[in-house]
């Protein structure tokens, strides 16, 4: 469980708070998203959660140990693997496998056992076949299921993904997409999703909306995203679905307001015309 | 300002052998036009904008300008063509260099010849177009802007160098929402001004679909698809085979439409979708 | 696009097979033999030992035209500086210039070393990976540690100029092209001329350094300390006779030096 405790915080030289009184708690295995415009301190939490960042004011446990204590930093940062934005800034090696590699490295395991996770890791996300190729000669989806493997053979409890597809091409993002929804499914990894495109975020078990370094929405994405005023708050809109779902429901189509996905919608518009 | 590529085709060397980027590509954009180029990474739509810009001369082929054959920009005895031709890279704000916002977008005029109060005039202009205040914005460093600023500040440096096709690389890319909304804007806006050409490079087919009239699709380098929006999403499944992922809602109804429902796959916008919905469940 | 870093050529030679920490030091006791050798002739014929290693590590004659190429105006200014410089013995004149036995000596062992020594690097680089290369520095630097040389830190610094100078050459080529397209013309030898391309370069590159710094620390990196390697190496019979063979050269060479061979 990763605990967020009345966290404050500001950055060096800064006299707005950058988050605000936040508190938090992720279960392992979780699927959360977390949504808000630029500069509304997303970046800001995930860096918390790891021991990037320490609170001004506020705790923040991962399974107990407190990011404050630099003697329980390798372990936190083992337990809660992140993956960033660029692909270009992450991948540390002129390889694939050296790459997958410099975590274990760094936890100090021996030979033998990093060769076994790194081969672990690389199978896990699709890229063995490529492991002797130099990071720069992949695409951007192979990129960031790259980066995905290094944190992976780290064995981490949660995945922290900071805007990890915002680069991508929609095949790519769907790509690393599947791969991480897999990996939970397979691993019970908790995933918390940072993200502004609405249709990720929708895809999760639960969501928070950031603005201005505070929580304004939390809650189920089909709760979530009905609230249009809150949304458009923090510069958001609904995914085309969810709009098309509210619209369908005012013209007296009986539609349920949990859907939030294309297949929900075309199977429950299914039902209702065969219901018929 | 019409561009012309008859037969291009391009290829990067990598050692001594060819590797081929682009084969055969016919395309035309005259004014008025608003040309979106989409594909999966990899297709070859980067080079394709930049062979438009004169940025990248082809292997073979030509690049015909208002009629007349031309070479690359600086190339052989180029004219001033080319300056009619305005490129928006990837991420732009990454081009940005002057110590002021009104310094970085005075660059490319300035290297028109243009000086004095004409050239202040230009970028005041390229700054409002962009949505900034010049008065409020023009001293500041460039790179004390946020991320969106910064992506609208690298455009009004093209906007202010006046150019009649304007061509942009994923304009929007890692922008959150309301920055999209706000450069699509700004795109917007650009069109609609008299004797304009854009030519938008998008993988995100939400934004192809609501913005532009003809659509090419490129796959492995060569155009697989041509035509409006709706005739390409008239593909249906086969646009995966591309690379490509519809809009959410045209997504909808082609699965509708698999399903065996009698809507069309060609429809991509709010409206639309309610309508056939409600005429299909109505029916 | 598409740059190929470095000029490592995969192969499959014995030279590609030795020890990279073997392959380093063979270069050092060769620089060492090379600078002890006291003649032209003795220094040029010490560099010739290169000339099996090439030939063994099937490298083409052309290879060490493309590496030398380049560098050509150089070699030539240091032959002709020493042969214009070093009084001595005249024995031909060209107009002002004299040219003198010692000077054409030193002319031809300055060539002799500088042109060996490029050579002999170049061949390295071409039969080693650059990462077995950095992990095989670390290795050699790794008693160093005992007196502060952060050997780890040193190879991390390598294998990460090795990771990000072709992305950081894209990077280069993608923003000349964006400034071309806003009428720059690069033309011209002021910095002023360059300063479009320098400082978005600069900033690119201190914006990814932090981006990395972030990423290695989240992946548990702390420093050398307690950090581990996946890759192994061993000494194998072949790296001991390659040593030993540099060795006799450096041995050969300093005996000239000392002036038992004259």
């Amino acid at each position: 469980m990763i605990e967020v405790q009345g966290v404050t915080f500001f950055y060096p030289g800064t006299r707005e708070p950058a988050l605000e009184n936040i508190s938090l708690t992720i279960r392992p295995g979780e699927f959360l998203a977390i949504t808000g415009p630029n500069g509304s301190g997303k970046s800001t939490l995930a860096r918390l959660l790891n021991g990037l960042l320490r609170p001004g004011k506020g705790r923040v446990l991962v399974d107990g140990l407190d990011t404050a204590d630099a003697a329980s930093l390798v372990e936190i940062r083992r337990r809660v693997g992140m993956v960033f934005q660029d692909p270009d800034n992450q991948l540390v090696a002129a390889t694939v496998e050296d790459d997958v590699a410099f975590g274990p490295e760094n936890l100090g395991l021996p030979p033998a056992a990093v060769r076994q996770r790194v081969a672990a890791a690389l199978e896990a996300v699709e890229l063995a076949d490529l492991k002797t190729r130099p990071p720069h000669r992949l695409s951007g989806g192979q990129k960031q299921r790259l980066a995905l493997a290094g944190v992976l053979a780290m064995e981490p409890v949660y995945l922290v993904l900071d805007e990890a597809t915002a680069m991508l091409d929609p095949v790519g993002r769907e790509e690393v997409l599947k791969k991480v929804l897999a990996l939970r499914r397979e691993k019970g990894l908790a995933v918390i999703l940072i993200t502004h495109f609405m249709e990720e975020a929708a895809l999760a078990e639960r969501m928070l909306v950031l603005n201005e370094g505070r929580i304004i929405l939390s809650g189920p994405p089909a709760d979530v995203l009905q609230q249009e005023e809150g949304l458009a708050k923090a510069g958001l809109k609904a995914p085309a679905i969810v709009a098309l779902g509210k619209s369908l429901r005012q013209a007296g189509v009986k539609l349920p307001a949990s859907i939030v996905t294309v297949e929900e919608m075309a199977r429950a518009l299914w039902k209702l015309a065969s219901g018929k | 300002m019409e561009i012309s590529l008859r037969e291009v085709s391009f290829a990067y060397k990598v050692g001594d052998r060819p590797l081929p980027v682009l084969e055969s590509i016919n395309v035309r954009v005259a004014p008025g036009d608003f040309l979106a180029i989409t594909g999966s990474g990899g297709s070859g739509k980067s080079t394709l904008a930049m062979l438009m810009a004169g940025l990248l001369e082809p292997v073979a082929g030509r690049v015909i300008l208002d009629g007349k054959p031309v070479r690359g920009r600086g190339k052989g005895k180029t004219h001033s063509a080319w300056h009619k031709v305005g490129m928006v890279f990837q991420q732009p704000e990454q081009q940005l260099f002057a110590e002021t916002v009104a310094d970085d977008v005075a660059f490319g005029p300035g290297n028109l010849g243009f000086t004095g109060s004409e050239l202040e005039t230009r970028v005041e202009e390229a700054l409002r177009a962009v949505g900034l205040d010049p008065q409020k914005i023009g001293g500041h460093s460039p790179f004390r802007l946020s991320g969106g600023q910064q992506r609208r500040v690298a455009i009004a440096g093209v906007l202010a160098m006046d150019p009649e096709v304007l061509i942009l690389d994923e304009p929007t890319a890692g922008l959150d929402p309301a920055g999209r909304e706000q450069v699509l804007g700004v795109i917007r806006s650009f069109y609609r001004r008299p004797g304009k050409a854009v030519v938008l490079i998008s993988h995100n087919m939400a934004e192809v679909a609501a913005m532009a009239r003809q659509v090419i699709v490129l796959y492995q380098g060569r155009v697989a698809l041509q035509g409006t929006p709706r005739e390409i999403f008239r593909q249906g499944e086969a646009l995966k085979t591309y690379g490509l992922i519809p809009p959410p809602l045209t997504r909808l109804m082609q699965e509708l439409q698999r399903r065996g429902a009698p809507v069309s796959p060609e429809i991509f916008t709010l409206a639309e979708a309610r309508a056939a919905i409600l005429a299909w469940l109505g029916a | 696009m598409m740059v190929e870093l470095g000029q490592y050529i995969p192969g499959t030679s014995c030279i590609h097979y030795l020890d990279p920490r073997a392959k380093l030091l063979g270069l050092f006791f060769y620089g060492l033999a090379l600078l002890l050798a006291p003649t032209g002739i003795t220094a040029s014929l010490t560099g010739a030992a290169i000339l099996p290693v090439i030939v063994l590590a099937g490298l083409a004659p052309s290879f060490i035209w493309r590496q030398l190429k380049p560098l050509l105006v150089f070699l030539v200014i240091i032959f002709f500086l020493q042969v214009a410089l070093t009084p001595g013995e005249i024995i031909a004149a060209i107009g002002p210039l004299r040219i003198t036995r010692e000077g054409l000596d030193y002319g031809i062992m300055a060539l002799a070393r500088v042109f060996f020594l490029i050579v002999a690097a170049s061949v390295l680089m071409a039969t080693t990976d650059p990462l077995a290369l950095a992990d095989g520095l670390e290795r050699l630097l790794r008693p160093g540690q005992r007196f502060g040389l952060p050997s780890v830190e040193l190879a991390l610094m390598l294998t990460l100029a090795l990771r990000f100078v072709p992305t950081l050459l894209e990077e280069a080529e993608r923003i000349m092209r964006a400034q071309v397209a806003r009428g720059a013309t690069f033309r011209g030898s002021q910095v002023k001329n360059l300063m479009p391309l320098i400082i978005p370069l600069f900033i690119s590159a201190f914006r990814r350094a932090e981006g990395l710094a972030e990423a290695m620390e989240a992946r548990a990196y702390r420093g050398g300390k307690g950090r581990t390697r996946m890759r192994e190496l061993h000494f194998k019979p072949a790296d001991y006779i390659f040593l030993l063979l540099a060795v006799l050269l450096v041995a050969g060479t300093a005996y000239y030096r000392l002036g038992f061979g004259s």
